[in-house]
This record gives C-alpha cells, structure tokens and sequence, in this order.
C-alpha cells in the first residue's frame, strides 16, 4: 500500500489546513503529537513539501516509544520530488533521503540502540508493497549491517508458527545477500 | 561500575554453580570522555553441600571446607542440617553462621582519553573494505572504486561522484560511537539549454549550512565486519550528483560545497578537524546516457577548499 499525504489535517479536533510552507513552521512549533495526526489523517498527493518534512521531524522528536510504532508504518512513503530533483539532481543516492521514515528512524536506531529492531522484524514479517519492504530491509542493514541483520531475521522465524511470515522474513535475508561481502558469511548465518 | 560521585551506572552478577572456576560480567554503559568509573568486584563463596546417603536418616553432609557445624549454618530455600551431620576437610578455621563468605574484594578504575579524530575526505581508489556502507556503494554503483562517473553505473544513469570520509580515531581503542558529519555550505544548481539558467536545488538557501549527513555511515571505531575489524576508523560514503529516469535535453549543473567534521558520542563536541570540500558536476541525458559536459576544463572536479558556484565557475 502506498502512502501518500495532502496538504489538510484533522489536529486535536481542530481543522487546521497546511497549505503553505509558513503554516508547517506552525505545524513544528507544536509537540510530535500534532504530527503524529498530521501523518495519520492525511490523504491524496502532497502540495506542499515542507509540510512533509516538518512533520516526520516533530514524529521523530517524540520518544522512541512513540516515535518507531508511527515512523514504521511510513517506510514505504516516498515524499514527492523537490523540482531538483524532478531534474535529477540528488545530494545523496541514499534510500533515506527519498524515504523519510527510512532516515527518521535510522536517526533514532542509532541513538537509541534496539529501539527499531524489533519492530522492523515485525513489519518485515507483514504484508507490505515492494517499496515498504525495500525500505525495511535497507533500514535494517543500515541499522544491523550483515551478518547480524539476518541473523536477527532467523532468530525471528525460528519463533514464528505462521508460515507466510517465515516466507516474508526469509525472503528480507535473501534482499540482504546482495549487501552481504563476503556472501558466503550471510548464506552461514541464514541456515 | 560507579560514576565519581558513586552513582551505580551499571551492575551485573554472575553464579559459578558449576565449576567453571571462573566469574565473568561484562558492563554495558555510556560514560562522559574525561569521567573517571569505579569498577568494585565483591566476591562471595556459597556453601554447596553434598549429601550422603539421601534415602537415610540422619543425613549426612560432607563440607570439604570445615566451614561450620551442621546446626549453625543458615540455608534458606534449600534443606537444612540436621544435628547429627559430621564435615570434614582443611576449610578456614573459623566457622561462621553464614551461608555466604566474602572472600574478597576487587577495585579498579578505568578512564577512556576524550577521542579525537583526523579526517580525511577520498576521491578515488577503492572504498575501504572495512566500511559498513562498501555493500551499499557497490551495489549502487556496481563498483566500489571512487570518484567520478558519467553514464551507466550500477542501474543508475547519470553523473556522480563517489566519495568516503575516513576518520582515524585516537586512542583506536575508543569505543565510540562517532560520527562523521556532513553540512552543505553553499550550492547552487542550473539547467537549460546551456546549462546556466538557475534552478532549485536540494536544499534552498534559507536552509544552509543543512546536515546532509545521511545514512551510509560506520560510528563505531571497534567494529568487527565481515572484512574485518574496523581498526580505530570511522566512515561516512556519499554519492552526490545527477541520476536520470527520464531523458533530458537540458544541461544539469551543479556545484556544491561541503564541510565534513565528526563529532563525540554526544552527537555535539566536535573532535576533529573541519574538511572543506566541493563537488562540479555538469552533466546530460540528451541521448538518453548520460553524459559529462564541462563548461570548462576544471568543471566534473572534486578538491579540498571551496568552489565558485556559479554556473561557468569563474
């Protein structure tokens, strides 16, 4: 499923419309919380940008506690171009900078250590579109590098008794082979 | 393991029940560079009694310790000992009513040197193999050689150029983690026909210096990798440029300025020198692969310092 976000929010029972860079300032003046709304209220394409951005900013200002369990179900959103980049200019080729969960919460993972790991397995373990689940394993390499990153998967559908979440957590430890130097190291650790 | 005001910062315990004959616990903590810990081992011996003939009465248990007897020893949870029972063995001379003995104490102290960092910023050459973001590079660019590309690279098209911030750590022992910033200073982007009409660029101008720093890093100095141990240095790689999905007459060009600099465990304290660097790129797709166009013969560079930003560079 791919998210995508517009420009008007329902906030704390309030309407509130974010149809300009100077109202998202608005937007992060306010705690996480707002954002949390924002993200979880918002539909259609995105007008304005900023907004965007703003918002997973306030997200990731939270707690971790509160902050992963939001940001996760965001991997898969791709935030719109900036007109660079429709042109093709990008100052990083990394999945973070057009995936602002992936960034948000690699922040946080690096921060806070085991604060994303067990649920990003969880959510590698769902039903997610191509680009969520790029995200996800891309998050966790990032985050666990191989081969701790697919061991981490084993040790998940291990437990696991549901058959189509082992397949979902076997098929994230084959996406990593292809980051894994040498692969021979991963493929032990998979078995 | 105690602060220098005493404050337990973490504590651990470990049982030898089985006769490993040794105790181990490792500690897990985030210290202040500069602070100095208390690490205080207390050491206890348990009383662990076999028992003879379990199926009789009296039962009899052997202490090999001579610790006490039977009826002034405490062993809550457990049996207790009857009178009748008989110990032997060459144990301290001095019998005690506890079930515990501290037999001895251990203090240490330990203070990690603040880190700091010398850094360096490649161009080419290989990325280095012990660089937890080499998978990633590699993979996106379908090498792991630095610098410039213009063209088809991975399944990318476009013009880039590669690069690797590489801090060295003193002490190389320190265990970090550290952190390898990037700020964009200045930029400036263009395209057009010739390449010289201005347009928007990755970070606008109200945003600068922005924290470009991205997610391709290695914080930790110890860090084992399947190619190796890290050996005391930190990374942080970057692909900056021009990536196409769509052909485009128009001339891309884009300038940038960098500063790199790493900082402490606290994401703050800045510990290394500041690296100023800039990109130039000019780049195509007219033909549908993507190609260098230099305005002029130092266009498609990289260097220490800074650059013009303007579309011509002069």
């Amino acid at each position: 499923m791919k998210i995508s976000l517009t420009v008007t929010a329902v906030l704390l029972g309030g309407l509130m419309r974010f149809s300009s860079a100077q109202e998202c300032t608005a937007l992060a003046s306010h705690s996480g919380k707002e954002a949390i709304a924002y993200l979880q209220t918002v539909t259609g394409d995105a007008r304005t940008i900023s907004c965007v951005f703003t918002a997973f900013q306030g997200i990731a200002s939270l707690p971790p506690d509160q902050a992963v369990p939001v940001l996760i179900k965001y991997l898969g959103y791709e935030r719109p171009l900036l007109d660079s980049e429709k042109h093709g200019v990008f100052l990083t080729m990394d999945r973070g900078n057009l995936y602002p969960a992936v960034q948000a919460l690699f922040n946080i993972g690096s921060l806070h250590r085991g604060a994303v790991e067990p649920l990003l397995l969880t959510y590698l373990g769902e039903d997610h579109d191509e680009q969520g689940f790029k995200s996800g394993v891309y998050l966790l390499y990032v985050l666990r590098h191989t081969p701790a990153a697919i061991e981490d998967l084993k040790a998940r559908w291990t437990k696991t008794t549901d058959p189509a979440v082992s397949q979902r957590l076997h098929e994230a430890a084959q996406a990593l082979m292809n980051w894994c130097l040498p692969r021979k190291m991963c493929e032990d650790a998979a078995k | 393991m105690q602060d220098g005001n005493g404050n337990v910062v973490a504590s651990g315990s470990y049982d030898d029940n089985f006769g490993e004959g040794y105790a181990r616990v490792v500690l897990t903590f985030q210290g202040t560079p500069g602070n100095i810990y208390f690490a205080t081992g207390s050491h206890l011996d348990f009383v662990i009694l076999s028992r003879d003939q379990p199926e009789e009465q009296p039962i009899e248990y052997d202490d090999y310790f001579f610790y006490e007897e039977a009826d002034q020893l405490e062993a809550p949870g457990y049996d207790y000992f009857p009178v009748t029972s008989s110990f032997y063995g060459p144990g301290p001379n001095t019998p005690t009513r506890k079930h515990t003995i501290t037999i001895a104490n251990t203090t240490d102290s330990v203070a990690y040197p603040a880190p700091k960092v010398n850094l360096q910023v490649d161009f080419s050459g290989a990325v280095i193999a012990t660089d937890l973001g080499y998978p990633i590079y590699d993979g996106m660019m379908g090498s792991n050689q630095l610098g410039l590309y213009g063209g088809q690279f991975g399944s990318n098209n476009g013009c880039v150029i590669g690069n690797e911030a590489v801090g060295t750590v003193t002490p190389a022992n320190s265990p970090g983690p550290i952190t390898i910033k990037r700020l964009v200073t200045s930029l400036a982007c263009y395209t057009g026909a010739s390449g010289s009409t201005p347009t928007s660029c990755p970070y606008p101008q109200s945003s600068l210096p922005a924290d470009d720093t991205g997610n391709l890093i290695a914080t930790n100095p110890q860090e084992m990798t399947p190619n190796g141990n890290a050996n005391g240095q930190v990374f942080n790689l970057d692909i900056p440029g021009v990536t196409y999905e769509n052909t485009d007459s128009n001339i891309i060009r884009l300038r940038v300025n960098f500063v790199d600099y790493a900082v402490d465990t606290d994401g703050k304290t800045v510990i290394s020198q500041k690296v100023p660097y800039y990109i130039r790129i000019s780049c195509s797709n007219a033909t549908g692969t993507a190609q260098l166009i230099p305005v002029n013969p130092t266009d498609n560079s990289w260097g220490n310092g800074t650059t013009s930003i303007l579309w011509n560079l002069h």
